[in-house]
């Protein structure tokens, strides 16, 4: 029987850093690597490429071990067919945007594999800029340039490192659709790394949620991220559910686009580029769902979904609890004070309305 | 200008022009260990790499004579070889001045090893380029203006050497008598005339190399983004 995925199990320690890590990944379609800073998925990541030797550990794709400290192997990052785009691109400076793009076709050895060198600069609208030297690209070029270098290299497996933390919105916004479609257009599986939720709910498929060295939770994005209750220090609180959902239908007059989630039904900020049918991620901040015992009067949520409470979970320390909700098999996740929970006097198994106040359209 | 003069001018840029050359090579793999290390070692190999900075030449000269003498190792292993004694000879004087301007290619050559971003090579990796591809392509070209700064400053180093050359090589006319050693002998004997002449030329050279460095380092600013 051939092993598939990515094998990893790495023990490796810095000053005050440890990182301790066993994992199988998928290796197919989009995996993010999401956690805070400093909880070691950048690490984790160079482990993976070969820029860095664990202090214990093996790491290896499908039967293709490229480093085990216990037999003393260890393939260079070079030997490792990886694709590697960094937070700011990297491209060589001294050379042009054309001559960055021939560095690494010239050096593949598999240059009729999937797309050509004229391909891959159509693709990502890199024409005219081939003779400028990398310092007068903006930053969304310069990341657009070194994702189209990186795949000139014909990995077979892309390591994506934040990749568009640099970049400010408009240029995150012309970025995502590629990385979005890598693993399907491409037939690369990603592996991405990212401190935005927001980011994982709409790229990856799988998620493999990182705090202080060592791996939380594995396993599907919705699930992961459901389950997810970050502390409410700091900026780090994004609690939150990301539904499975089905655009119905586009209201011009209104400019609104109503998403079917479940058997229950959304309105949204129009989103004219899905069309009707198609399946969408979407994300919805606990913080952004509150709760009624009866349909409310004069209010100006829209979005008013009947549903049952499933979990109450008081956040320690904190004037929050966290309600699972469920709206017709679909779960939900609210946020509100205890305040709150004490005047309604909610209960697990209670009937109530859950009111949609912000809808995040994510993708 | 009498002919002498034009000799030992001529010896002069020779032996600058070859251990300038000589110490790019040599220097190039120290400055790159040097800037990538993290052994223990570094700071000892640094500190020998700066002695001839602060070692007055005199007594740089005293060890690398005993050195060349044929009976040490060194000056015996050289006559075995190549049937010629190091000490008074040009060969010796070529060893002696790249000790003595071994830091003015290291210290450059490291200085703009150690500014290129470990990630530049990382993604040099990433993109199938082994070590030593990496360090042509990349690093070095990255590093023109050390590679610059450190021919330069290693040929004029060279070309204004005195204690060190005098101690090893001594004054023979076409073999060891350079343009310092020579303005050194002319002003002993008062012939100012000749002093002048050379002097001024080894000024006017020295300026016009070092406005040649200032003019291309300018040229080409550093991009850094």
């Amino acid at each position: 029987m051939s092993i598939e995925g990515l094998q990893i199990e790495a023990k490796l320690a810095f000053e005050g850093f440890a990182l301790d890590i066993a994992a199988t990944l998928s290796a197919t379609g989009c995996s993010a690597l999401y956690g805070p800073s400093g909880s070691g998925k950048s690490t984790l990541l160079r482990l993976i490429a070969g820029f860095q030797r664990p202090d214990a550990g093996r790491v290896a794709l499908a039967d293709r071990v490229w480093c085990d400290t216990a037999k003393g192997v260890f393939v260079p990052a070079h030997k490792r067919r990886i694709g590697y785009m960094f937070q700011d691109g990297h491209l060589f400076p001294h050379l042009t945007v054309e001559q960055n793009l021939a560095y690494a076709d010239r050096r593949c050895e598999r240059r009729d594999l999937r797309h050509s060198i004229d391909e891959i600069t159509a693709m990502f609208k890199l024409g005219a800029l081939l003779k400028r030297a990398p310092v007068d690209l903006s930053g969304g070029e310069r990341q657009r340039a070194a994702l189209a270098r990186t795949l000139l290299t014909r990995p077979d497996l892309l390591l994506l490192d934040e990749p568009l933390s640099a970049l400010d919105q408009a240029h995150k916004s012309t970025i995502l659709p590629y990385l979005e479609d890598l693993p399907t257009r491409f037939g690369v599986p990603v592996l991405y790394v990212t401190h935005s939720v927001e980011e994982v709910a709409r790229l990856a498929d799988e998620t493999i949620h990182m705090a202080q060295g060592r791996i939380v939770d594995i396993g599907p994005t919705e699930r992961v991220l459901a389950t997810y209750r970050p502390s409410l220090d700091g900026a780090f609180s994004e609690a939150g559910s990301v539904l499975q959902a089905e655009v119905e239908a586009h209201d011009e007059d209104l400019l609104l686009t109503h998403v079917r989630v479940g058997a229950a039904s959304l309105a949204m900020p129009i989103n004219r580029t899905k069309a009707v049918g198609d399946l969408v991620k979407i994300r919805i901040a606990a913080r952004d769902v509150a709760l009624a015992t009866r349909a409310p009067d004069g209010l100006s949520i829209r979005n008013r979904l009947a549903a049952k409470i499933t979990g109450l979970t008081p956040q320690p320390g904190s004037p929050f609890v966290d309600v699972d909700v469920q709206v017709d098999g679909v779960d939900l996740l609210a946020r509100i004070t205890r305040s709150a929970l004490q005047d309604l006097q909610l209960q697990v198994g209670q009937d109530i309305i859950a009111l949609v106040k912000s809808a995040t359209f994510d993708t | 200008m009498s002919v002498p003069d034009l000799s030992a001018l001529w010896l002069t840029l020779r032996l600058a022009l070859i251990v300038s050359g000589l110490l790019v090579i040599v220097a190039t793999p120290l400055a790159w260990w040097l800037a990538k290390t993290r052994a223990r070692l570094k700071p000892v190999v640094e500190a020998v790499v700066a002695l001839p900075l602060v070692l007055p030449p005199t007594v740089l000269g005293f060890y690398l004579l005993i050195a060349f003498n044929p009976s040490a190792p060194l000056g015996g292993f050289w006559l075995s070889i190549t049937g010629d004694t190091l000490a008074f000879s040009f060969a010796g004087l070529v060893l002696a001045s790249m000790l003595y301007s071994l830091p003015f290619a290291v210290q450059p050559l490291q200085a703009a090893f150690e500014s290129i971003s470990p990630h530049v090579m990382d993604a040099a990796a990433s993109l199938r380029a082994g070590p030593l591809d990496a360090f042509l392509t990349v690093a070095v070209p990255l590093s023109v203006r050390g590679f610059l700064t450190a021919a330069v400053l290693s040929f004029a180093h060279t070309l204004g050497e005195f204690g060190v050359v005098l101690m090893v090589g001594g004054n023979i006319p076409g073999e060891t008598r350079l343009v310092s050693i020579e303005i050194y002998e002319q002003v002993e004997t008062l012939q100012y005339a000749e002093a002048h002449g050379l002097a001024g030329i080894l000024l006017g050279l020295s300026f016009l190399v070092l406005v040649c460095v200032y003019l291309f380092n300018r040229r080409r600013p550093v991009h850094v983004y």
